[in-house]
């Protein structure tokens, strides 16, 4: 069974009197354990997916299934357990005036996690490769793959069994980009997880997905596997171009 | 090196651990280095110093006095400054200025302290509430801002005290009540601000609640620009305060506040004019270190700057 249905899901913005459709009748499902991608052009809708699951955007149409079970309006404790969500800006998603330590123990705080948050927290730190001495560091303080650590970190303080990914790697340079990439493919291999993962970057999505879902204008216009993608069969003319795009880094 | 500054580097060295090994130390490095970014400003030390001045002055108003403030000699009547005695010279009850003056910054200080941990309390809450919720909520909360906002400061606060009666801790309700609007606007422009970054959003989807993401998330985001607000408007309220005070409805004579006692060198203004000059002075002084204390936190605490 999939563990995330997506069914004809549409999200409609209603900005100064017109309507702005970003999302359009988009279907998809991503099985336990798989690794899926959404890529597209900038405001082709994929992030904004992500954002409606999440309850951050509103759903206008269709229905989003997590485990087989509609998500609840407004998502609830028990839907944070299940899935967490990894931002695309490191530097904005983590609050400037909260330390490490604040930020990775605040969700065992928010669930009333028993047991010791002390080492739940250093534990927290080791998995995503930063030193402990960081704990009390402020984010100002860190790198941005450092950051963009911090956040996957404390998307997994809660054991979630999915994680949105809306482009986890586009504000960091090439070569932590590799490092943050590794590192969540680590992570999923160690814990089962599920990723649904926004890019605008074939390569990327490549490297980390099963399969993706090609997207243009906010509606899908192809869905690929990893075979479609390394030879090079895609249907329509937008995924070629796509395709043609980052193929020189992808192999 | 001695073990004075053994110790004091000690400290600086530990305050400045780029690895802090609890949240106090990471929390009193922070400070430090807002101290730093203080000290380099020549013009924030003047304020926080006539600041700091003005709270030993208060505190030790019965040493520093060389007068008891409230006792009369009428031989002894309007001398000028510089008597013998008479620093700044005596009022028209032979009463010491100099005394006067210092006994009454315990008064100033007292309004100044009400009125600053009541009115931006009540404005920051009204504020971020109103922006995190938005919609219907923000709208009532601001249209009740907006009628504040709509008086004059001084009237309403002449109004309130009209009814409530003359006295320091009417004139003290009466401005703080006419001084949160500001906050509230401040609070929600700012919440506005913060409202949709993804902090937030990430917080949201941990689940927590509304009143922990206002309280633990927004409000510090709005506190430095509220803070400068308040140093920033410690200057009215003390004018507001003197204002009360000069037209008869704050603090009561013969209480030495600094309005009343202009108000009561009013009739001698021509002739013996440092009996209405030299509190005002005061007032000028210390409204002056307040607004250059308040310019001095707004490059330091602006959240912006941190990390620089």
């Amino acid at each position: 069974m999939a563990l995330i249905e997506i069914e004809n899901l549409s999200v409609t913005f209603r900005s100064k009197g017109h309507l702005v459709r970003a999302v359009q009748d988009v279907s998809l499902s991503v099985g336990d354990g798989e690794s899926y991608g959404l890529v597209g052009e900038s405001g082709s809708g994929k992030s904004t997916i992500l954002r409606a699951i999440c309850g951050l955007a509103p759903v206008t149409g269709g229905t989003i299934r997590i485990a087989g079970q509609p998500v609840p309006d407004p998502r609830g404790r028990d839907f944070s357990r299940q899935v967490q969500m990894v931002f695309q800006d490191p530097y904005a998603s983590l609050h400037p005036r909260h330390t490490l330590d604040r930020v990775l123990s605040e969700p065992l705080a928010i669930h009333g996690v028993k047991g010791d948050a002390d080492r739940a927290v250093m534990q927290a730190l080791d998995d995503v490769g930063l030193p402990r001495a960081f704990r009390f560091r402020y984010p100002h303080q860190l790198s941005g793959g450092q950051r963009q650590r911090v956040a996957i970190a404390r998307a997994l303080m809660l054991k979630p069994r999915i994680v949105l990914l809306d482009e986890p790697t586009s504000a960091l340079d090439a070569s932590v980009q590799a490092e943050v990439l590794n590192l969540l493919s680590r992570l999923r291999a160690e814990r089962g997880l599920t990723f649904l993962m926004v890019s605008h970057d074939l390569a990327v999505i490549d490297h980390m997905c099963d399969r993706v879902l090609v997207m243009q204008h906010g509606r899908a216009v192809e869905e690929l596997n990893h075979a479609d993608l390394a030879g090079a069969g895609m249907k329509t003319d937008y995924a070629r171009t796509l395709f043609e795009a980052s193929a020189d880094r992808m192999l | 090196m001695s073990g004075a500054e053994m110790k004091r580097g000690g400290v600086i060295a530990w305050l400045r651990e780029p690895n802090p090994h609890s949240r106090t130390q990471a929390r009193l490095g922070q400070a430090y280095l807002s101290w730093l970014r203080m000290r380099r400003n020549p013009l924030a030390m003047v304020g926080l110093t006539i600041v700091l001045l003005l709270l030993v002055m208060a505190a030790l108003a019965p040493w520093l006095a060389p007068h008891d403030p409230y006792v009369q000699d009428l031989t002894r009547r309007l001398l000028p400054p510089g008597t013998p005695g008479h620093l700044l010279g005596t009022d028209d009850f032979g009463r010491d200025i100099l005394s006067r003056i210092i006994y009454g910054s315990r008064i100033t200080l007292y309004i100044v302290v009400l009125v600053a941990v009541s009115a931006p309390v009540l404005g920051l809450l009204i504020g971020t509430v109103s922006g995190y919720f938005g919609g219907f909520v923000d709208q009532v909360l601001m249209r009740i801002t907006d009628i504040f906002l709509a008086f004059p400061r001084l009237i309403l606060a002449l109004a309130l005290v009209a009814v409530l009666g003359p006295g320091i801790e009417n004139a003290v309700l009466a401005i703080a009540l006419t001084a949160w609007p500001p906050y509230a606007r401040v609070a929600r422009a700012e919440t506005l601000t913060v409202r949709s970054s993804d902090y937030i959003a990430a917080v949201r989807l941990q689940g927590a609640g509304a009143p922990r993401i206002i309280w633990g998330h927004v409000m510090p985001m709005c506190l430095p620009s509220v803070i400068i607000r308040v140093t920033l408007d410690m200057a009215g309220v003390i004018l507001i305060a003197a204002g009360l005070g000069f037209l008869g409805l704050g603090v009561q004579p013969p209480l030495p506040e600094w309005g009343l006692m202009i108000s009561s060198g009013r009739k001698f203004l021509f002739e013996q004019w440092w009996v209405a000059t030299m509190p005002g002075l005061a007032i000028f002084i210390v409204s002056l270190g307040f607004n250059l204390l308040g310019d001095g936190l707004r490059d330091v605490l602006d959240p912006r700057n941190s990390g620089k």
